[in-house]
């Protein structure tokens, strides 16, 4: 038996996954760079998005530090992360996880409470969605290269 | 990147175009009207999604690039899965499809899985499988092309539709599980410290993986064809392993990740557990005796490793959360199917099949040409 069920499955949570995170921060960078696409943008497509992300990064940090203490912040909805995602963040950051963790809980916050985002903030936005996106663009590969033999 | 990526949108933009208008003009029959219309909209979101990063007034903003063309990623993907899954079968739909369309109608109607007939095509090279999708009408099924001649191999398509229904309902039937997994890997995780064993991360890291990605997917699919068919299931799950030769314990060292399916001897100790739950007992005893048998004739040796990668335990807690999971959702088990008056019973008659098969193999053989005609009469009549 083949696991294309499986494949089926694992990808269509990823991409979706994937598309989720892409789009939210799309709609929060329009706004942060003030792009002329901004003032497309509702209020509350961006309170979402912002929202959206935030719930995001709480579950990664709690999958990474389960045993985080100096933390408050709460998930508003829980999100399943691939553990193939959270594996590779926690890989790419294995060398310098304490500054990591720091950096998640400050865009935690700025997000949370509408602040401006910095620089790191969206240099992690953009490595997160970089992340999923190869993670989701494997398990394409994977299947591809199963029915193209 | 900046002048090939609008090109990269442009193009597949043009695929899309060129598809709806093949879909739209393809004359099919009537049962799969609702696969092809599906069909048709899922393109038309893909060319909408393309026309939403194309007419983008940031489209190409040095700032954004990244994620447009992971936007357009996501587009080339949906598009090239129509183009291999449901495109294929939409225009090659065979008499033989026609068949197993009704087949497949009858049998999800019979376990009172609702849901609207999903694609089949009668033409895999790949054995039994199923892509599974959101839209349970653009989910696609392949089936060897000579099977719609026999039965003995009809249950894994049950194992199939156990996929599917365990993509839309994984709460219901792996939530509790899960706990126990999770339970289990701390638990494991602490003993190794308190008794001071080596402890060796990657055979957990892979272990999580191996289960909740794969291997839960893989047992609970098998243990809902056996809710729907009983004994027959494990039958063939037996023949399975006889004609691949694979080792039945394998995989069991995981410290290297193995491939995605769990060893032939868990599924079949998962299959005994759910026959077990549902009552069927003696059933169950045959079968062990039979897998034992085999075992013993072709002197697989258990390696110690393959205990802690499917506990005992574990397997129990799966089984039990198949078993409400499947009550919940209303599917009906075999037991059930058992007493209903049907005129067509494909359960029943996967059970006669292979209670015969092994009780009188010659008289099988043309049981099984009269039941195959019999089969096709009833469903065609239906349809």
């Amino acid at each position: 038996m083949s696991n294309l069920g499986v494949f089926s499955h694992r990808y269509s949570s990823m991409s979706d996954l994937s598309r989720e995170i892409n789009d939210a921060t799309i709609i929060i960078k329009k706004a942060h760079y003030n792009l002329a696409g901004k003032k497309d943008i509702s209020p509350s497509q961006l309170a979402e998005s912002r929202q959206y992300l935030t719930d995001v990064f709480i579950n990664l940090m709690k999958n990474i530090q389960p045993e985080i203490h100096d933390f408050d912040s709460e998930i508003k909805k829980p999100i399943q992360l691939p553990i193939s995602f959270i594996d590779h963040v926690k890989n790419s950051n294995k060398s310098e996880m304490t500054y990591f963790i720091d950096d998640l809980k400050k865009i935690i916050n700025h997000l949370e409470k509408d602040q401006n985002l910095s620089l790191q903030d969206l240099k992690i936005l953009d490595k997160m969605c970089s992340i999923m996106d190869e993670e989701t663009s494997a398990s394409f590969r994977k299947f591809w290269r199963k029915r193209s033999i | 990147m900046n002048s090939f990526f609008p090109s990269l949108v442009i193009e597949l933009h043009n695929r899309c175009e060129k598809v709806i208008l093949l879909l739209e003009n393809l004359s099919l029959p009537s049962e799969i009207e609702p696969n092809l219309k599906n069909t048709i909209k899922k393109s038309i979101a893909i060319k909408s999604d393309l026309e939403s990063i194309l007419t983008d007034p940031d489209f190409g903003a040095p700032e954004l690039l990244l994620n447009q063309i992971n936007s357009y990623k996501r587009c080339y993907e949906s598009y090239s899965l129509i183009e291999k899954i449901q495109l294929p079968i939409l225009l090659r739909y065979s008499k033989k499809d026609e068949f197993f369309h009704a087949f497949l109608k009858y049998s999800l109607s019979q376990v009172n899985y609702n849901i609207e007939t999903p694609l089949i095509s009668a033409a895999s090279s790949n054995y039994y499988e199923v892509f599974a999708d959101k839209n349970p009408v653009l989910s696609s099924f392949f089936v060897p092309v000579v099977d719609d001649l026999f039965l003995l191999n009809l249950p894994d398509l049950f194992h199939e539709i156990g996929h599917l229904i365990f993509f839309h309902y994984e709460k219901e039937l792996s939530n509790e599980f899960i706990s126990q997994l999770n339970a289990h890997l701390s638990k494991e995780k602490s003993r190794m410290i308190v008794e001071n064993r080596p402890f060796n991360p990657v055979f957990y890291e892979n272990f999580e993986e191996l289960w909740k990605e794969s291997w839960v997917k893989e047992h609970t699919s098998n243990m809902i064809a056996t809710y729907c068919l009983g004994q027959s299931f494990g039958w063939q799950c037996l023949r399975i392993c006889a004609n691949t030769g694979e080792d039945v314990y394998f995989p069991a060292k995981i410290d290297i990740k193995p491939d995605d399916h769990p060893s032939f001897e868990s599924q079949i100790q998962g299959i005994l557990e759910i026959l077990k739950i549902m009552g069927m007992t003696s059933a169950s005893s045959r079968l062990n005796k039979k897998w034992n048998h085999y075992k013993s004739i072709c002197h697989f040796e258990k390696p110690t490793e393959h205990d802690h990668c499917y506990p005992d335990h574990l397997m129990k807690a799966l089984a039990q959360n198949v078993f409400d999971g499947c009550t919940t959702i209303g599917l009906k088990s075999f037991i059930s199917q058992k007493h209903t008056k049907n005129e067509i019973n494909i359960p029943l008659i996967l059970d006669e099949a292979w209670t015969l098969f092994q009780t009188d193999p010659k008289k099988f053989l043309t049981w099984e040409d009269a039941a195959v005609k019999s089969l096709k009469a009833s469903l065609c009549k239906k349809s």
